[in-house]
């Protein structure tokens, strides 16, 4: 099967907006614990799942815009015009995929600190300052973030490993399993430079990840 | 031994009013919950005005605890709540 370059992005469109639903879904589930327990861990979650709701989102809005600019396609009439948008598109572009890394990283970031417990208010803002650094290299040199992304996502996976053997279920293994899923997409997007089927393969990855990550919900949401 | 958080402690509340059969006296609630007098009465208090328990006259002296639909739910959300504790580490 061969793929178009706006079949690609139409696909990766509806995956990170069936991804932003899931994560939202986790949010407010989790701030609804918050509400009940008054536990602040359980708002600090909820915060860092509509962080990586909101890159999501915004990453899908981008897109959109983009690619569905009838002027686009418009390049042979009215050159001036044409050049004038493709110039926003790109501002669009860059900010969008700025913001779209920095949420993301903030939001993983997030839930490593959640997870490891860390108090320490300095270890916060040394991890935000460093997701924002990771975003502005990534304009230049891509695979940072995803390469960033991916440890992250190594140390989260391995703080799930880590309660699954201490609350060995279903569902601790199901989480475990997600992060390990999204973090094997990343580590494809690393190498989609090389091969671009390898954009569409992590994304494929990327969305089982997030639905294994559905089913732990849905499955907590189904106990009576 | 670790201490229990006030949201464990009114699970465990209606859970032996449950087990009891829907209605229990109070100082059966007390010990099978595992409280002094004084946290009963707190937490009693606490269930009532959450309209999770009701408080139900068996005779002119005595007055037995009765679970509501309220508390019925809480006990399903608890063990939801309980669940994405645990699969979550949080």
């Amino acid at each position: 099967m061969h793929l178009t370059l706006d079949q690609v992005t139409y696909m990766g469109c509806a995956f990170e907006a069936i991804m932003a639903l899931i994560l939202l879904a986790i949010s407010f589930y989790s701030y609804s614990v918050f509400k009940i327990t008054r536990e602040k861990n359980y708002k600090w979650f909820s915060a860092s799942f509509m962080l990586m709701a909101i890159s999501f989102i915004g990453r899908v809005i981008m897109e959109f815009v983009i690619y569905t600019a009838p002027l686009r396609s418009k390049v042979s009439d009215v050159v001036v015009l044409t050049l004038k948008y493709n110039s926003a598109s790109d501002i669009l572009w860059h900010y969008g995929l700025f913001s779209y890394r920095t949420l993301m990283l903030l939001g993983l970031m997030g839930i490593f600190i959640i997870l490891t417990k860390s108090k320490e208010k300095k270890n916060w803002i040394l991890l935000g300052y460093l997701a924002i650094l990771t975003s502005v290299v990534s304009m230049q040199l891509l695979y940072v973030f995803d390469l960033t992304a991916a440890v992250i996502l190594l140390l989260i996976f391995a703080q799930f490993a880590k309660n699954y053997m201490r609350r060995p279920s279903k569902r601790s293994l199901g989480v475990a399993l997600a992060f390990l899923i999204i973090f094997f997409s990343h580590i494809s997007f690393i190498f989609m430079t090389f091969d671009y089927s390898l954009f569409v393969a992590g994304k494929i990855i990327q969305l089982l990840g997030y639905l294994t990550l559905l089913a732990v919900y849905v499955g907590i949401l189904l106990r009576r | 031994m670790v201490r229990r958080t006030r949201l464990e402690v009114l699970n465990d509340m209606l859970v032996a009013i449950q087990k009891a059969g829907n209605s229990i006296k109070p100082t059966h609630l007390m010990y099978k919950a595992n409280l002094s007098h004084k946290l009963l009465n707190i937490y009693l208090s606490d269930l009532i005005s959450r309209q999770m328990v009701i408080e139900v006259m068996v005779d002119k002296t005595h007055k037995n605890i009765e679970l509501t639909d309220r508390g019925r739910e809480f006990l399903v959300k608890f063990r939801q709540i309980k669940e994405f504790q645990d699969s979550f580490g949080l």
